[in-house]
Order: structure tokens, then sequence, then C-alpha cells
């Protein structure tokens, strides 16, 4: 069982809504799952609770059959940095290091950087960027930037992509591209896959479709 | 995070630079004023140790009391009643046992040198002039090594006097004051006898007004002879290897003897309250420009905070913890206090050594180094770079705290819309 969601409910706000009202769900390791429903429905609260990003008012989430509620602070983090990619909507590139610099910056934490240069530049030229590679964000366009932060979230060689709208703010072709690589990750690496979209035909790309509605799992 | 640090602060140089500025002149402005202040005290210390003497054994000027004399006049009587009761000062005032305070100190190897002294307020007269001067009665070779007299004469030998036979050397200024000339001769009484001419065999200018202006030396038994004090002394000078002692010294010694022993610094507790005035005005203003550093530090990396709210929560979701993010911000604080800090204590090295080859008339006593003297010590040097990083590090340790609290999902959610 890769990734488990027990009876997860969340709570925000007083008086107190109740957005998430008891979530369970299996993912199995290299699945492509799509995370749908309607604005407001909950599914990035989901997204972050299942991803370590957020805790649940109840409930437990276990990622490789680790309880995320019994992790250390430490161990989370560096559960986050080895085994998790994320990609959400804004790029969130920092400005002031070039395309390949943004890519390698997760594998600093552990002082990895050299040993993953290759593999970061060869993440950048699969996904068209051979020529961006000293650029600065600000010298990328909006699907470039996207690339280079799916690029970032793989270079750890992650076991999990949590991926909030990532196509929600480019146009149709670039958006497919996105799409493709998702999908290439999915078969070369067996990476698991848990993308946020609204978008129902790149929900179908994935291999299987949790929809939430009312605070609750709809159909799996 | 180092790495990132170092990005953030050459990818935005404007504001770098202002603060690095603000670190800069702090430290550069602290070591420029402690060198001078110090340097200053350090100079006048220097004087006061060096040309005088580091201990001051001195005849008590003991005042008679109503009982004091009843014994001696009424050995036998029990009632004892004054009509005017007897009051005012003892004639002269000598060291008890001269004798007991030269063996002791020979034998004291804390002693480098001593010389006894009789001093003698006296009238002064050439021509139709006169005025009271003080007579320092010593023997001049002895008188040398417990003093700096020697180097401070202008004509004449200071050992000129060690001979006697009624030769002074005298203050320049008093000289002026009395319109004499070397080779010439005066007039010197205690204002008692009838005065007995002196030949003056020299001048000496020290620097300190009331010196030159008041004082004239010549051979102990000369001066003895005109205080009717035969053999007398009422005031020991003495030199001791190291100054730090003196005062440990000076007070061990008075509570042994009758006498009064000072030393140099008790001597000149005046002199030294100043320096109190000047550190108190020196620690006001370090504090002042370690607050406006400290507050360009502080603003510039809050702006700088908030700003960088995405990068934060990135590198929150890509496993960099609470205190990697409050180490990115605090670092940039810390490498800000460092280069601003050693540039600043470096030029404030070389304002210091640019002040030190301007000259002024005479030095801060009317006379002596005729330039400025700069204190180079290495505290100056520590302290100012120390001011720089503690100002800049608790500087930036707010913001950066304040960084390391951001949760990145807000930041994310909002980062989407
Ligand atoms: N921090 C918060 N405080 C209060 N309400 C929140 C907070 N975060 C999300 N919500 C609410 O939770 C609901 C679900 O939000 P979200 O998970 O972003 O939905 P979705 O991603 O499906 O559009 C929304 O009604 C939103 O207003
Ligand atoms: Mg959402």
């Amino acid at each position: 069982m890769s990734i488990v969601a027990h009876n997860i409910e969340k709570l925000f706000g007083d008086p107190p809504t109740h957005v998430l009202k008891g979530i369970n769900f299996e993912i199995q390791t290299g699945e492509f799952v799509s995370l749908t429903g309607r604005s407001g429905s909950g599914k990035s609260t989901l997204l972050y609770i299942l991803s370590s990003l957020d805790k649940p008012t109840r409930g437990d989430v276990s990622l490789s059959g680790l309880s995320l509620d019994q992790m250390s602070e430490t161990d989370l983090h560096l559960f986050r940095n080895q085994k998790i990619g994320f990609v959400f909507q804004f790029h969130f590139l920092l400005p002031e290091l070039s395309a390949l610099e943004n890519v390698l910056m997760p594998a600093r934490k552990l002082k990895q950087e050299n040993e993953k240069r290759p593999y970061a530049i060869d993440l950048l030229k699969q996904f068209g960027l051979q020529d961006r590679i000293n650029n600065l964000p600000h010298q990328l366009s909006g699907g470039e930037m996207q690339r280079v932060a799916i690029a970032r979230a793989l270079v750890m060689s992650p076991e999990f992509i949590f991926a909030d709208e990532p196509t929600g703010n480019l146009d149709s072709a670039n958006g497919e591209l996105v799409m493709r690589i998702f999908h290439d990750i999915n078969v070369k690496n067996k990476t698991t896959i848990v993308m946020v979209t609204h978008d129902q035909e790149f929900a179908k790309n994935a291999s299987r479709q949790i929809h939430l509605a009312d605070g609750k799992v709809v159909s799996v | 995070m180092l790495y990132l640090a170092y990005r953030h602060l050459i990818s935005r140089k404007k504001q770098t630079l202002f603060t690095f500025l603000g670190v800069f002149f702090a430290a550069c402005a602290y070591v420029v004023i402690a060198g001078f202040f110090l340097g200053f005290q350090d100079y006048l210390v220097d004087q006061l140790i060096n040309n005088d003497a580091h201990i001051r054994v001195s005849a008590r000027e003991e005042i008679i009391n109503e009982r004091d004399l009843d014994r001696n006049f009424f050995s036998e009587a029990k009632h004892i009643f004054w009509t005017v009761p007897p009051g005012g000062r003892k004639d002269e005032t000598k060291i008890e046992n001269p004798q007991g305070w030269y063996s002791r100190l020979e034998k004291d190897p804390r002693v480098l040198a001593y010389s006894p002294q009789m001093t003698a307020q006296v009238i002064i007269t050439r021509a139709n002039t006169s005025t009271t001067a003080r007579l320092i009665g010593s023997d001049a070779l002895k008188q040398q090594r417990v003093t700096n007299i020697k180097n401070q004469m202008k004509e004449g030998h200071f050992s000129d006097i060690a001979v006697g036979g009624n030769r002074v050397i005298v203050g320049d200024e008093l000289l002026a004051k009395i319109g004499a000339r070397v080779s010439e001769t005066l007039l010197i009484s205690n204002g008692k006898n009838t005065p007995t001419p002196f030949k003056i065999v020299g001048s000496f200018h020290i620097g300190i007004r009331s010196l030159d202006q008041g004082v004239l030396f010549a051979a102990l038994q000369d001066v003895q002879k005109i205080a009717q004090a035969t053999s007398q002394v009422n005031e020991i000078a003495i030199r001791v290897t190291d100054v730090e002692n003196a005062r440990s010294i000076a007070e061990s010694w008075a509570k042994i003897s009758p006498e009064q022993v000072q030393s140099w610094d008790i001597i000149n507790s005046n002199v030294l309250n100043v320096f109190n005035i000047q550190n108190a005005t020196r620690y006001l203003v370090t504090f002042v420009i370690v607050l406006v550093a400290g507050f360009g530090v502080y603003n510039i990396l809050n702006m700088i905070v908030i700003q960088k709210r995405k990068d934060i929560a990135i590198l929150r979701s890509m496993g960099f913890d609470q205190n990697e993010v409050i180490f990115l911000f605090l670092s940039q604080g810390i490498i800000l206090g460092l280069i601003g800090g050693l540039t600043g204590v470096f030029t404030g090295y070389w304002i210091c050594r640019y002040l030190e080859t301007i000259s002024f008339g005479g030095g801060p006593l009317g006379s002596g180094a005729g330039h400025m003297t700069i204190s180079f010590s290495q505290h100056i040097y520590f302290y100012g770079m120390l001011i720089a990083l503690i100002s800049s590090t608790a500087a930036s340790f707010l913001p950066a705290r304040a960084a390391g609290k951001l949760t990145p999902i807000e930041i994310i959610r909002s980062g989407a819309e």
C-alpha cells in the first residue's frame, strides 16, 4: 500500500467549517491518481494532508507504510526531501537562481548537488530546456518555468509526486506537454502520482480518478 | 543555505550595499572614536606615569587639637582649662622616620628608585619683583631616576644642582614671569629668614603649567637650610618597577606608616575622573551607532522576509526545516556584520593613521606630543568587530525567526491565486 488515507477529517476556522468529512482510500505504488471535484470541494486541502504539508484534524495518513502522525519533525523533513516531489499551479522558482540551480536546490539539503548535477541536466534536456539551463526564471516562459519546477520535483527521484493543478496556469499545448511528462515518469520510474485537476480531459490521463463532493469521496 | 544566502545578497545589490554601509560606518566610527579618546587618555596617563613619581610618601599636615598640648605643658595636672585653647597647624611637617623608609625602600625589589625631598613654600625676589613659589630640594641624581626631569630641561643640566652651593633650576614660565635669565641670581626666603642668593643654573619645561610657573629645584641640603629644617624631609618620591602595582604597594605601605602614601592614580584622580565622563560619552555614542546600524539591518531583512514568503514556502516543501530557513536569513545578517565590520575596522585604522599625523599646537597639556595621539589597542579593533557582528546578528534574528515561523500551506494556497 503506497498511500493510505484513514478517516481524514479537516475543519477550518471558528465557527468550524467541515471541509473533509472522513476520507478513506488506498493508493497502490506506481498508480497515477487524479483528484477531482468542483472548486472549493477540498481537493487542495486533501492533497496537502496526504503530502505531509498539513495535518488532518482527525484521522491518519501513511506513506510507504509510515504513519505521518508518528514521524518526528526531522524525519518528516527528510522524508519530504527524499521521497516527495511537489508541483503547484505556481512554479515557485527562486528568482535569483538559474534553471539548473533551481532544479538542484532540493539536493542541497544533504549536500548532494554535485552528484545530482548530471541527472538535473538530463531532466532539463528531456523537457526540451537544453538551451535554458543557465537562464534565470524571469528569462523563461510560463511553460518553461513549470517544466523546470517539475524537474526540481523529480531531481531526488521521489517515490511520490503531488501536483496541485499543475496545468492551471498553462495554455493547452503546454498543459499537454506537462501531462505527457507526468505520464512518462509514471510509466518509466513507477512514481506514484496524485494530481489535483478540474480538467476532465487531463483527469482521464490518470489510471484512477478520486472525485470529491461535499467533503466525501464520491467515486474511487 | 549559505549558498542561497549569498545569492540573495548579491541579487539585491542596492539594499545589500546600504545595509553594508550602515555596519561599515558603525565599525569605522567606533574604531576612530575609541582610538581618539583612548589615545588621549593613554597619552595623559603616559605623561603622568613617565614624568612623575609613581608613589609619594608625604608627611601628614598635623592639625593641633584642644587637648594635644595638655601633657606637654601640665604633665601633673588633672583638669586643665585653656583660656585660649591651642589650635592651628603644626609648624613643620616632616617624615618622622626617614631612615626607616630608606631601608624599607632599599630592600623592596618592587622599588626602582626613590628620592627624598624637602619642599618649601618660598618667596623669590629679583630686583623689584617678588613672587611665591615652591622650592623642591632633592638629591639631583636620585630625582632624575624617579622623574623625567632630566629630559625636560630647556637650559643647563639637572645634575648641575647636585653639588649644592645655592644653585636653582627654574620653570621656564616662572623665569619669564620674574624676567630673569639663566646665570643670574635670585633671592630666596621662606618669609621668616633673611633672603639667600641662589644662582640660576638652568630652566625646565614640563608642560604642566602649575609646575612650569611655580616650581624651582635645588639641592636637598640647600632647601633644608632655607626651611630651617636640617636633615629633615617631608616627601619621598618613588618609582616602582611595575606601575600596575603602584596602587596596591601604596595601600600596603599606608597601613604600616603614619605618613600619607599615595599612588599616582590617587594623586591625579581628578584627571582620571574626566576619563569617566569621556568614557560615558563614548559608550553613548557607540550605543547610538549600534542602534542605527542594527536598525538598518533589521529593516531591510524584515522587508526581504516578507518579499521572500514564496521562496520560504517552496523551501519548506522541499524538506528544508525551520532552522534552515532561520539560518538562511540570520546568515545574511552575519555576513553583512562580518564584511561590514572587517572593512569598517580596516578603514577606521587608516583614518586613525591619518589623524595621527595631524599636528596641533602643543599636546593636551599645552605641550608634549604636538600631534594627536591615537590608540591602536587591539581591544578597540576586537570590540569594533564584535559590535558590528553582534548588532547585525541581533538585528537579523527577529526577521529570521519570523521567516522560520511561516507555514508553507498558507503561502502556497495564496501563491496559486
Ligand atoms: N486556512 C483556511 N481557513 C479557512 N478555510 C479554508 C482554509 N483553507 C481552505 N479553506 C476552505 O476549505 C475549502 C476547500 O478549499 P480547497 O481545498 O482549496 O478547495 P479546492 O482546492 O478543491 O478548490 C474552501 O471552502 C476554502 O475556503
Ligand atoms: Mg485548490
